[in-house]
């Protein structure tokens, strides 16, 4: 249809509008046309929850435009929003989101894909590809301190798949300041050995005071891809940051892929780069612009901009940092480039902690008769510590890894690989296992063995991993206070419209909102009537179903009191916005 | 030597931030208390007929920096577009030696020597007033030198009501009134500031702000002009549990009827000397998985117990080292002159302390921080001033038994 002056479809008929857009993302006709402001906001959050639900997608597809529209029809007319359908599209999101959740199955993409909105998909796959990388690394440091505006650096980083990675950075000494030492820094992950030396960051205020000599921090006994180090692997392809669920705005760039997204979806990648020196901080909600080789996916430059919201003023202003909006406060660029053939270098004498592991060419213990293809063995070996002893194995293809842990000395009533305390569970070949909400490690449980398979792959593959190990998962003995799901809540407690799945840990009464990947979240309850200490600086003031609360967008926390109990809702990969239209759909 | 220290009245559970759950089909939520003398605003305008005008509703920020404000802030700030008024808090530790009740019969007896640290704001009570409630502001407002103001929870715990008489080691004061905590900041006692220089109640800690502009403006122009480079924390009524300095952690009033109050003799350096009968009584020693045996009030023993047993059992145990815990219960202050540390009502431990010195940013894996948060630890890593290493214990959630053998 051509544009027409006067009347547009969406004048003559909203719902009729957001049906045919709602259609044409299904592949069921064009896209309207001209599509105005409301309807083309309708259309980006439907295409970032489509993009969202993408991995883990529901066989039948929820049709969610009638539930949007009954939802829009419904909105109470005492809060009025300028935008109303910025609540239509967040409306889509939780919708579909909770409706997907109860109802995934393995199977296809439910639309067609935007352009580059499978990038996630392809940053998953391009993590096989990438053996090694040596790069001439720069990095731009604006407003680490009223006198130091700008910090320049220049150094190399070189990775070798699967978990070797070396940063070395070197501050331009015409960027030093009067007082301040030069800010120089090395990252080594060298296996089962990091280590870090550089300045210690410390309050902006204190400074140069407070940051002294560089010293170095040296962890030895670490396990495969362990957790126990800011491992800087996502520096290469930020493989965390785009896990499933991810909400991305990416473009097509000359020979890469830009996008646009916030330090707290990057904050992997980000924390890794600022895990050794004196590097300043920046806040969650910082912007950032990632270009990602088109090819290889890996980062080629990582901009974060700052940003001007109240709350990250205010954190500012905790932080000392006073910054203009807009300044581009980390600017890093990769450039790849052959590197002298130099060795990592060895670890500098200090004080060494020791993670428990060690490796062993042989672990002993059952392993999986499958894994992907390409995939090969890496790092064995035994993790010792006050708790089980655990055999543990792994396997990789560059980047991507598989790690299985099976002890038979568990210690306790839960089950291994941290699941924490809410857990679903999963058909895993013949047995049963289970999964966190967010679907990152697969644990089964037998007769005095127990495993976890986890990794950097989706969880159809760690299930496949898990189904071929020789361990058929059991359901939780009775008792186990991860299989003791309430079926009821107590009169108050708030729950979501779908199914119940809940659980008491103790302290809080726990309800899991589930979703693809990242997009899961939990709902803490506990009687009370205030908050406790804001210990954090960027805590920010939001309205949540209709009472004052508190936000962290570190963490994606959001907390208040309503009617006699203290609530928080969390999700790792969930915006405030989305979190708020969430906790207004619980019900009692 | 004889000592006689007051008992501390239990029932004060509404003042307690995170209360246990004892049962999720129970829920037994505790009596409110307000925090927060104003209801926070949402929004900086009310809703009105669409003839009517738009009212403009103050908002109030908090600001304060640790250590104390730079002089002459507090008029800087009023002078900013938008500021339509400011208060200026100091605050500081004073120390009771007695007290009388209205009748002069005494009530708290210490023996030479010996003294309660109260935490002691003083305030112009015009201005103060501006920030409370009708029926708070107008006894704060009327307010007078040589007078003290309680807050119900500082009444509880002293076992006063108006009339009384507090004897502090810099002078007297008269209880003119009791208001709720949530006016008064959670402190223990509100004189005039025109006492304040006589008891010694001089760091002006914090600005009660009331503006009307757009908050982003208020306070870039706050960070960038008139405090550069210092660290200074904004906060609405609702962005925290107590509009005060040290928002990070309990106040000391909380602190006492969570895990009683004692009293204390100075020692050199930062060390204090606490009553040994309420060392005998709440202090104990008892095992824990991973760190071994530590030595804290007996109310915090479980819940560092599951924190530290849940590390273990998801093989995480590692994340702690044994060798680097500096300990729970430690009789001292924060600093030479400081206020008490939380550690001298053993309810704060400091893991991994290598690496994590106070004034520097974090080592802490964050899997440890998490463990602590989920079992009602507070961490001091995120503090204005971080430190860490350290972890506050969560308020306890039974104070009837606190209450009356200190």
């Amino acid at each position: 249809m051509p544009p027409t002056r006067g009347a547009t479809v969406a004048d003559r008929d909203p719902q009729a509008h957001l049906r045919r857009i709602s259609e044409a993302l299904d592949g069921d006709g064009a896209l309207p046309h001209p599509l105005d402001p409301e309807g083309a906001a309708f259309l980006d959050a439907a295409t970032r929850l489509r993009s969202r639900m993408r991995v883990e997608a529901a066989a039948t597809p929820p049709d969610v435009t009638d539930a949007v529209l009954e939802r829009v029809r419904a909105e109470p007319k005492a809060r009025p929003s300028p935008r109303p359908l910025s609540l239509v599209a967040a409306a889509v999101f939780v919708v579909a989101a909770v409706g997907a959740a109860l109802a995934v199955r393995p199977g296809g993409p439910i639309a067609p894909e935007p352009v580059l909105a499978d990038v996630g998909e392809r940053v998953l796959q391009a993590q096989q590809d990438v053996l090694a990388l040596d790069a001439a690394v720069t990095l731009v440091e604006r407003g680490a301190h009223p006198e130091v505006p700008v910090r320049t650096y220049a150094g190399t980083l070189r990775y070798q798949a699967p978990e070797r990675l070396w940063l070395h950075l070197v501050q331009d000494r015409t960027s030093l300041a009067t007082g301040f030492p030069a800010n120089d820094l090395d990252l080594v992950v060298d296996d089962g050995r990091a280590w870090s030396s550089g300045l210690r960051g410390c309050p902006v205020d204190a400074q140069p005071g407070c940051l002294g000599d560089s010293d170095a921090r040296v962890v030895s006994g670490l396990a495969p891809f362990a957790a126990d180090w800011v491992a800087p692997l996502d520096l290469v392809i930020p493989v965390d940051a785009f896990l499933p669920g991810a909400e991305l705005a990416a473009s097509a760039t000359g020979g890469g892929v830009e996008i646009t997204t916030t330090v707290a979806r990057l904050q992997r990648t980000i924390d890794g780069l600022r895990a050794a020196g004196a590097l300043r901080a920046v806040h969650a909600t910082d912007a950032v612009r990632v270009e990602l080789d088109r090819d290889t996916f890996t980062i080629r430059r990582l901009t974060v901009t700052a940003g001007d919201t109240a709350a990250r003023v205010a954190w500012a202003a905790s932080n000392g940092y006073s910054e203009p909006a807009g300044t581009a406060v980390l600017d890093l660029t990769l450039t790849e480039q052959s590197l002298p053939g130099s060795p990592f270098p060895t670890a500098p004498i200090a004080v060494e902690r020791d993670a428990g592991f060690a490796d062993r060419a042989d672990p002993g213990g059952p392993a999986p008769t499958w894994l992907p293809t390409g995939f090969s063995a890496h790092r064995g070996g035994v993790q010792h510590g006050s708790g089980a002893t655990t055999t543990v194995r792994s396997w990789s293809d560059g980047r991507a890894w598989i790690r299985v842990d099976v002890t038979t000395e568990r210690a306790g009533d839960a089950l291994v690989g941290g699941l924490g305390p809410i857990v679903r569970a999963l058909e895993v070949g013949d047995g049963t296992g289970y999964t966190d909400p967010t679907g990152s490690v697969v644990s089964l449980h037998d007769d005095g063995i127990d495993a976890a398979v986890s990794g950097s792959v989706p969880l159809a593959v760690l299930v496949r991993v898990a189904a071929s190990l020789p361990i058929l998962g059991r359901e939780l003995p009775e008792g186990w206070p991860q299989g003791e799901v309430l079926e009821s809540l107590p009169e108050g407690a708030l729950r979501p419209a779908g199914a119940l799945i809940a659980r008491y840990d103790g302290v809080d009464l726990l309800v899991a909102l589930p979703g693809p990947g990242q997009t899961s979240a939990v709902l803490r309850q506990r009687p009370g009537t205030t908050l406790g200490p804001a210990a954090k600086a960027d805590v920010s003031q939001v309205e949540v179903r209709g009472v004052a609360g508190r936000y962290e967008p570190r963490t994606q926390v959001v907390t208040w009191v309503e009617g006699g109990w203290i609530r928080e809702l969390r999700s790792e990969g969930l915006d405030l916005a989305a979190l708020l239209v969430i906790a207004e759909d619980l019900r009692p | 030597m004889a000592l006689i220290t007051a008992a501390v009245a239990g029932s004060l559970a509404g003042v307690v931030a995170t209360m246990a759950l004892t049962s999720p089909t129970s829920p037994t939520a505790p009596a409110a208390a307000s925090r927060h003398a104003r209801e926070p605003a949402i929004t900086t305008t009310t809703t009105a007929p669409p003839s009517a005008p738009v009212v403009a509703r103050p908002a109030i920020l908090l600001v304060w920096t640790s250590g104390g404000l730079p002089p002459g802030l507090a008029a800087q700030v009023a002078a900013l577009d938008g500021v339509t008024s400011v208060a200026t808090v100091r605050g500081d530790e004073t120390a009771m030696t007695g007290s009388l009740d209205a009748a002069g019969r005494p009530v708290d007896v210490l023996a030479d020597g010996w003294h309660v640290p109260l935490d002691t704001l003083a305030i112009e009570p015009a201005s103060f007033a501006e920030f409370l409630d009708e029926d708070a502001a107008e006894l704060v407002a009327g307010l007078g030198p040589g007078e003290a103001l309680l807050t119900e929870t500082s009444a509880a715990l002293r076992r006063l009501a108006t009339g009384a008489t507090i004897r502090l080691t810099t002078g007297e004061v008269t209880v003119a009134g009791v208001i709720d905590d949530g006016s008064g900041a959670a402190a223990e006692v509100l004189v005039h500031a025109d006492d304040a220089a006589v008891l010694d109640v001089n760091t002006e800690r914090y600005l009660l702000v009331a503006h009307t502009g757009d908050r982003e403006t208020l306070q870039r122009a706050l960070a960038t002009e008139l405090l550069e480079g210092k660290s200074v924390r904004f906060r609405t009524p609702a962005e925290t549990a107590w509009l005060r300095h040290g928002d990070a952690v309990e106040p000391p009033a909380v602190m006492k009827t969570a895990f009683g109050e004692f009293a204390v003799r100075d020692r050199p350096g930062r060390d204090i000397e606490i009553w040994p009968a309420w060392v005998e009584r709440w202090i104990v020693t008892e095992a824990v998985p991973i760190l071994g045996e530590v030595r804290c009030h007996s109310s915090v023993i479980e819940s560092l117990r599951a924190a530290m047993a849940e590390l273990e059992q998801a093989d995480l145990a590692h994340l702690v080292d044994p060798g680097a815990y500096a300990g729970c219960y430690s009789p001292r202050r924060i600093g030479p002159g400081l206020p008490l540390s939380h550690h001298a009502w053993g309810a704060a431990v400091d893991l991994n302390v290598d690496g994590n010195p106070r004034g520097s940013f974090s080592t802490q894996d964050e899997r440890l921080v998490e463990t602590m948060l989920r079992h009602g630890w507070t961490w001091g890593g995120t503090w204005l001033v971080p430190d860490p290493a350290h972890y506050e214990a969560p308020v306890a959630a039974d104070m009837d038994a606190l209450g009356t053998d200190r």
